[in-house]
């Protein structure tokens, strides 16, 4: 009795963390987009105003890329902090991941196989597409990290009935009919020490300089946001295999949640526009 | 026949980040819009009120005392038709509630470029990107 009051103390201790690291990370994102408006912004119009052989726009150059990495990472805080804007639109996970094969080959070397195995019936969830894209690319990256002598990652759609017994505990979702799609890689696995932090933000085993750590926490802010939740299994030396799993859509809700067309263009996003 | 030169839109820039503000008003400027600016919702409401035109609201989401989303329905109220822009560097939970946007608003990201906010307010007021030279 102690034991079971103990843990579910210590998980409401952890859930009251992550919304404070959660809304730290939300205002910290807010702030940074600004002063990243006017950082980029300004440099944009001082790029508008040197030639190409000017030695000078390189210099600007070096400032607008570090700029768009500063801005790239302030999006992966947003999406932790589970405070952007989505644009949610009903998609078919199978096709997601087959549309995505192409750049996913291109993200690996040679040496790595990328096998996609879709559910042999359509898989309808609700998500803002470009936001699926980002976690499916986050975790095919992860995998590659994890396959220096090659290897093989596998991208497999499912769709299950999930009970709570089959959530982690933090991640409370109500049990359903579930699209699982599982990315497995057979590279160096993950330590067992290291699996309770790997959603945490800015938490990395790549070494300094080589991940922000933001991956996976903005994948799993993805995933929250959705209703949906994300779980991994490792084994040192044999490999690792990540899966998201999102509240499957019904046919009816299908008809009447689709309100926003694909395609939208990337810089200005007015859903009204054209439906 | 005599020729009045035409009057040049008018954008309405509300913001609590003066850089964003001047960043704003610096790009639209040169855009050939005629630009006023506001640090918050109920300065912009009184500048509003001494605009000889006013065609387009440019604003933050998250800002204190007056959210952008409240801003723009006052806005909406007082002078139908006016189009409006939300900047969104902090896609708040209000904003997300809203859920749909009307027919003559849109969002940008913020950090947003050059082009995006010149695109963004001509496909607002012409339906788009490049805005024809002499209508401004």
């Amino acid at each position: 009795m102690t034991t079971v009051l103990t843990t579910r103390r210590r998980r409401v201790a952890r859930r009251d963390d992550e919304k404070i690291v959660e809304r730290l990370a939300g205002g910290i994102a807010h702030d940074f987009n600004n002063l990243l408006t006017a950082i980029l912004g300004y440099t944009e119009l001082l790029l508008n105003e040197h030639g190409r052989d000017d030695g000078e726009r390189q210099d600007l150059e070096e400032i607008w890329k570090a700029g768009q990495r500063a801005a790239s990472i302030t999006r992966q805080l947003l999406a932790y902090s589970r405070q952007q804007v989505l644009l949610p639109t009903s998609v078919d996970v199978n096709e997601v991941v087959s549309g995505l094969q192409g750049l996913l080959a291109r993200a690996v070397s040679e040496d790595v196989a990328i096998i996609c195995e879709p559910a042999p019936e359509s898989a309808v969830i609700r998500i803002d597409r470009a936001q699926l894209e980002q976690a499916v690319m986050t975790l095919v990256v992860n995998a590659r990290d994890a396959l220096p002598s090659g290897g093989q990652i596998r991208l497999e759609v499912a769709i299950l009935h999930r009970s709570e017994a089959d959530m982690p505990a933090e991640q409370p979702s109500p049990p359903g009919q579930y699209v699982r799609l599982r990315v497995v890689d057979n590279g160096v696995g993950i330590a067992a020490d290291a699996r309770p932090h790997l959603f945490e933000p800015f938490f990395t085993t790549k070494g300094i300089g080589k991940g922000s750590g933001m991956g996976l926490a903005s994948a799993y802010g993805i995933v929250r946001q959705s209703q949906g939740f994300i779980t991994v299994e490792s084994e040192p030396g044999s490999g690792s295999a990540f899966a998201m799993h999102f509240p499957a859509v019904t046919p009816a809700i299908r008809s009447v949640g689709d309100l926003h067309p694909q395609g939208r263009p990337a810089a200005v996003r007015n859903p009204r526009r054209g439906r | 026949m005599e020729r009045f030169p035409r009057q040049p839109m008018s954008v309405l820039v509300v913001d609590d980040e003066a850089s964003v503000r001047k960043f704003v008003e610096r790009v639209l400027g040169d855009a050939g819009y005629k630009i006023a600016t506001a640090s918050d919702g109920p300065e912009a409401l009184e500048v509003a009120g001494k605009l000889e035109r006013f065609d387009v609201l440019v604003t933050d989401v998250m800002m204190p005392q007056m959210t952008g989303d409240e801003l723009a329905r006052r806005v909406r109220t007082a002078y139908p038709g006016v189009k409006i822009l939300y900047l969104t560097g902090f896609s708040d939970r209000l904003f997300k509630e809203k859920g749909t946007l009307w027919a003559d608003e849109a969002f940008l990201d913020k950090p947003c470029s050059v082009k995006g906010l010149q695109q963004a307010v001509s496909l607002l007021l012409y339906g788009r990107v490049d805005a024809p030279q002499d209508s401004r």
